[in-house]
């Protein structure tokens, strides 16, 4: 051969940062995944932000800046960042959601709207007034019976055979669960899929505040055993919060787990707020961005940094094994799962 | 019927001796059937027996192979029952186990819409519950899952597999009970599309086995010339070879005629004239064109001779639907006669024909062969009829047509070791699933290298899993298993998108001015807007057509590598190559009306080529015999790519030449031979290296074959973009012969 395949792999490695560009750039990216395109001025200012953070963390190292812990596992070691965030946290009470769930008359196969308003104007306010009904009653002992199992599988499942994804009903389930079982869990990856994830991020409520556990994979070795970890943590959990999960994070997660062959089985109930969040700010926000949601409730990012930037900050992390870019990464993958917390408690409260 | 035919040939050999060059009569074939050790299951028998089938030898060859577990080729003749032989063999799997699933693969998209039709019905027809269903880039969203999850027979094209071998632990259920894979039409993975989707493959087979099946592979396609190898080298396992077909044919009239006895009519007019005579003699014809536009005149002005509503056009930008309900009223009978371009060449099912016209060599043996066997039905006769066109390809065929039925089939090559692709595919497969080195079985020994330089470059890396794709952009994306500009313009006609072309067609087709033929309408094209990716024509009444005048020119951008023979300097560099469209005709018929400016900026793409110049002494010696030196130049340059796929392992498909006797950038006489791909692909990097033994086996090429002034087989070259003019086989024998020692 004429070229050697150093050459021939170079080729390909800048035909690979091409595409990556025009990923990047995309209008695509924007319609398919719901995520922002870059403009060049959030570009510009995210150079600036990792030049500056270049300079300033040269030679320091993260255990310095964060509480961290080595976890080791049989697949090797990743580095767990610990934060600790006082908030007050609610996901509403089990007679809330036991009311809620008693009076929607439109569990009853059948009951439409338009019926629902009949039997109201006749009286029939719960499930329990339906239950001598001559049409509904035997379908609403049924429907009742499942409600008792108490059950927030069996629920969520009975709740989403009738009402779309974005009905509040789903979120009063969380009253059923108790805070220690919650798990509200974010990811950052090189990519929208098919390329590693760096850091996965996991919050619960703790004692008046938010735990957050993030597992960082500090070089390419350390995703697997970080998948392996946070399959862990996660397998704890009976509901997990995510933002976007059902079509992002829990769908990379999976894929991820299967292309290291880890044999990985969750089975707890998943909260994804993106639609409630879709369903409420609708009238009041130009998008349902996490970002945007942020801003409108207040939060302030300490660092911003555009998501689609994490693999080029942490590729040069990387490359300098300078901690810089990293920290921006760190602080957005907690910004998001401290806005979740918010969120969900802003849900919980009037949903 | 039977007898029409016959009074029809005759008919025609007396009327138009001048244009008839050859009428050979294929003989009819009996059926031969053959029953199986061990009958089929009940379902499947009782489905035959309904439809008073028995099967044809190669058939219950290919059951019974399939059976005792061999992967199979089969490669008898189009319509000799091929596909019903490979679906019992796979329904007969599907039904004795219920978990058990197959794919299909097609090269085209519309290939698998059309044989999900046949597939439902043997499945209705049966009851055997495949679920079957297309899964490819217009398969909705939201019957994805419920496809991986439930269908036990997925048909899909070779591009979208690229894109979800990545998914693949969505598709466990699905994979971990593959029993068989069917790829079809399997001679149109050839060149460097075969050798991409030979690596594929083999990225499938790893996947596949990780989830913990080993199925078999059953090929098939009527047009192989090397089957067994083909075969192999597609897949990477063994396979036995069924060629010997048991089904019948009726007598089949081959016709050689040529268009240029005729100089009152163009060979366009001599091909509607023709059709319309089919049509009106009652034959179901078939026309293949070797352009749209050509589709489309030719089905309009033989719908003028009084045949309106029987005659429709048939061409790739026409919407799907629209595709589809002229090949139901094909198949129905309604529609008398179809002047199609390429696309109703391959697979797609339209049961017998009477006849099939093709208007033009359409350059390749494989292709004509494939044309011709859309005609006959069951044992009924046929005619084809080969209208050659002026230039001297064509008209070889003419002067000697029995050289037509002693060709070869053109050999299908595959390139495994090309490390272009090589490199390319492993990447792929790193992002599929860890690589290990073990994974050599299925990318060849070129793996631990391929892996030490994807590793330098910071694309893979090395974990105690193996080693892991760590680059930022989907390899999915970045690889391409075929060069297709990606560009695409749609052309509007009030708001609506009347189709959509890729860039070099709508230059071609949708330039402003251009009269764009849809379905015997006509469209004026008003503007061509690049920025937007947009055209604007509107519908009007217009008795004259279009057509555009393009140049093309190389630039060198670097050289690379050079390096000093005895006659000259042999280089290797990046090139740009620049198409220019500098005009359009006018047309009405085949009078020309005017000629129009076109101002487009041209067309580019880089890429990787080989290039010589040739001393003065070299033309001297030419002129100073009497012979042609640009056409020297022009022979030789279409002889040497016609040599390069047996040294640099491609398609000749899959380069591109220019010749000339002064080039801008070398200024001197040049010859250009450079890879069809954007960035280059590794062919002229190859025939740089191995350059002296392709010079020398071109030069023995020339100097002995045993044509007079050139022929298919040494200089003629079935994509020359000037018509095969000018050529000087002796001056190129000179020329040639300078390269030696």
């Amino acid at each position: 051969m004429v070229l050697n395949l150093d050459q021939i792999a170079r080729k390909l490695r800048e035909r690979v940062e091409g595409a990556v560009e025009s990923e990047l750039f995309s209008p695509e990216t924007e319609s398919i995944y719901g995520l922002a395109r870059l403009s060049y001025s959030d570009f510009q200012r995210a150079m600036r932000l990792k030049a500056e953070l270049l300079h300033e963390f040269e030679g320091r190292a993260l255990k310095e800046c964060y509480a961290t812990q080595v976890v080791q596992n049989e697949y090797g070691t990743c580095l767990k960042v610990l934060h600790r965030v006082p908030m007050e946290i609610s996901l509403g009470d089990q007679n809330e959601c036991r009311r809620a769930l008693y009076s929607e008359l439109k569990f009853l196969y059948g009951i439409g709207p338009a019926v629902e308003a009949r039997l109201r104007a006749l009286g029939y306010q719960t499930l329990s007034d339906l239950i001598a009904h001559p049409r509904w009653g035997q379908e609403a002992r049924w429907i009742i019976s499942q409600l008792r199992q108490q059950d927030v599988k069996t629920l969520e499942c009975l709740i989403h055979r009738w009402f779309p994804v974005s009905n509040p009903l789903g979120l009063k389930l969380l009253g059923m669960i108790s805070q220690e079982q919650l798990r509200i869990f974010d990811l950052e990856s090189l990519g929208l899929f098919g390329r590693p994830v760096v850091l996965l991020g996991l919050a619960r409520p703790q004692d008046g505040g938010l735990e957050i556990h993030q597992y960082l994979a500090r070089n390419i070795m350390e995703e697997l055993p970080a998948l392996l970890e946070i399959s862990r943590v996660l397998g704890e959990a009976l509901a997990i919060v995510t933002y976007n999960g059902r079509a992002f994070d829990m769908n990379l997660l999976e894929e991820r787990w299967s292309y290291y062959n880890l044999a990985v089985e969750l089975d707890p109930v998943y909260f994804d707020l993106l639609p409630h969040a879709r369903r409420q700010f609708r009238e009041r926000l130009p998008d349902a961005r996490l970002e945007t949601l942020s801003k409108h409730l207040g939060l302030k990012r300490v660092m911003d940094m555009p998501s689609a930037l994490v693999p080029d900050f942490y590729n040069t992390y990387l490359e300098t094994q300078n901690i810089g870019p990293l920290i921006p990464i760190i602080e957005h993958n907690k910004h998001d799962l401290i806005t979740l917390a918010v969120l969900l408690t802003e849900f919980c409260r009037c949903p | 019927m039977s007898v029409k035919i016959e009074q029809f040939v005759e008919e025609l050999q007396r009327s138009r001796r001048n244009s008839i060059a050859l009428i050979k009569k294929l003989p009819e074939i009996p059926p031969r059937h053959a029953s199986l050790s061990r009958p089929l299951p009940e379902p499947l028998r009782a489905y035959l027996a309904d439809r008073t089938l028995s099967l044809y030898t190669h058939q219950a060859e290919a059951i019974e192979r399939v059976r005792a577990g061999a992967n199979v080729v089969i490669t008898t003749p189009t319509a000799s029952g091929k596909t019903l032989a490979f679906n019992l063999a796979v329904f007969e799997g599907l039904f004795e186990n219920p978990q058990a699933t197959a794919l299909y693969i097609y090269p085209l998209k519309a290939l698998s819409q059309d044989q999900l039709q046949a597939i439902r019905s043997l499945e209705e027809g049966t009851g055997v519950r495949v679920e079957a269903a297309v899964y490819d880039g217009d398969t909705p969203q939201h019957v994805r899952s419920l496809i991986r999850e439930h269908s036990r027979l997925i048909l899909t094209n070779p591009y979208a597999l690229h894109q979800y071998l990545p998914w693949h632990h969505k598709w466990r259920r699905f994979f971990k009970d593959l029993h068989f894979v069917v790829i079809d039409e399997a001679h149109s993975y050839r060149g460097v599309f075969g050798s991409n989707v030979a690596l594929l493959i083999r990225r499938l087979r790893r996947i596949v086995e990780h989830h913990g099946a080993k199925p078999r592979f059953i090929l098939s396609s009527a047009t192989m010339a090397n089957p067994k190898e083909h075969s192999e080298r597609l897949v990477g396992l063994d396979f036995e070879v069924i060629s010997e077909s048991g089904a019948p044919r009726g007598p089949k009239y081959f016709i050689f005629w040529n268009s240029v006895a005729d100089v009152n009519h163009s060979v366009h007019r001599q091909t509607s004239d023709l059709l319309a005579q089919h049509i009106r003699s009652g034959f179901q014809t078939l026309c293949f064109t070797v352009s749209r536009k050509l589709a489309e005149l030719i089905a309009l002005w033989a719908k003028e001779q009084g045949l309106g509503g029987e005659i429709e056009a048939y061409r790739a930008g026409y919407r799907p639907e629209e595709r589809r309900a002229i090949e139901r009223a094909l198949k129905r009978g309604e529609l008398r006669g179809v002047a199609s371009t390429t696309a109703l060449e391959l697979g797609i099912d339209l049961g017998g024909l009477d006849a099939v016209i093709i208007s033009g060599y359409p350059g390749t043996v494989i292709s004509t062969w494939q044309m011709a066997g859309r005609a006959g039905r069951g044992r009924e006769p046929a005619i084809v009829t080969l209208i050659a066109f002026e230039n001297p390809l064509d008209q070889y065929f003419m002067k000697h047509p029995e050289k037509f039925f002693e060709r070869p089939h053109e050999h299908a090559i595959i390139d495994l070791e090309n490390p272009h692709i090589l490199l390319g595919h492993t990447m792929c497969a790193a992002a599929e699933l860890p690589l290990q080195p073990e994974d050599e079985r299925f990318l060849g020994d070129g793996l631990p290298k391929a892996l030490k330089s994807l590793e330098r470059q910071e694309l893979i890396q090395k974990t105690p899993k193996g080693w892991v794709y760590r680059g930022l952009a989907r390899p999915a994306e970045v690889v391409r298993l075929e060069s297709i500009s990606e560009r695409a313009v749609q052309v509007l006609n009030e708001g609506e998108v009347l189709e959509t072309l890729d860039l070099r067609r709508a230059y071609e087709e949708a330039h402003p001015g251009a009269v764009l033929l849809h379905r015997g309408e006509t469209y004026l094209v008003k503007e061509l807007d690049l920025v937007a990716g947009v055209a604007r024509a509107v519908k009007e009444d217009l008795d004259y057509y279009t057509d555009a005048l393009q140049t093309v020119g190389i630039r060198v951008r670097k050289e690379m590598l050079k390096r000093a023979t005895k006659w000259g300097t042999l280089s290797l560099g990046d090139v740009k190559v620049v198409e220019h469209f500098i005009a359009y005709r006018v047309k009405r018929y085949d009078q020309t009306l005017g000629l129009h400016e076109l101002n487009l900026p041209p067309l580019e793409f880089e890429t990787t080529a080989l290039w010589f110049t040739l001393p003065e002494e070299s033309s001297k010696r030419v002129m100073a015999a009497g012979l042609d030196w640009a056409g020297g130049l022009h022979a030789a340059e279409h002889a040497l790519i016609a040599m390069t796929p047996y040294h640099a392992m491609c398609d000749r498909w899959d380069i591109g030449g220019l010749s000339t006797p002064l080039h801008p950038d070398t200024q001197q006489a040049t010859i250009f031979i450079y890879d069809g791909y954007p960035g280059g692909i590794g062919i002229a990097e190859k025939a740089y290296d191995l350059f002296e033994r392709l010079a020398e086996t071109t030069y023995e090429l020339v100097r002995d074959c045993e044509c007079e002034d050139g022929c298919p087989s040494c200089i003629y070259s079935p994509k020359c973009g000037n018509n095969n003019e000018p050529l000087d086989r002796r001056a190129a024998v000179k020329i040639l012969e300078g390269l030696l020692d």
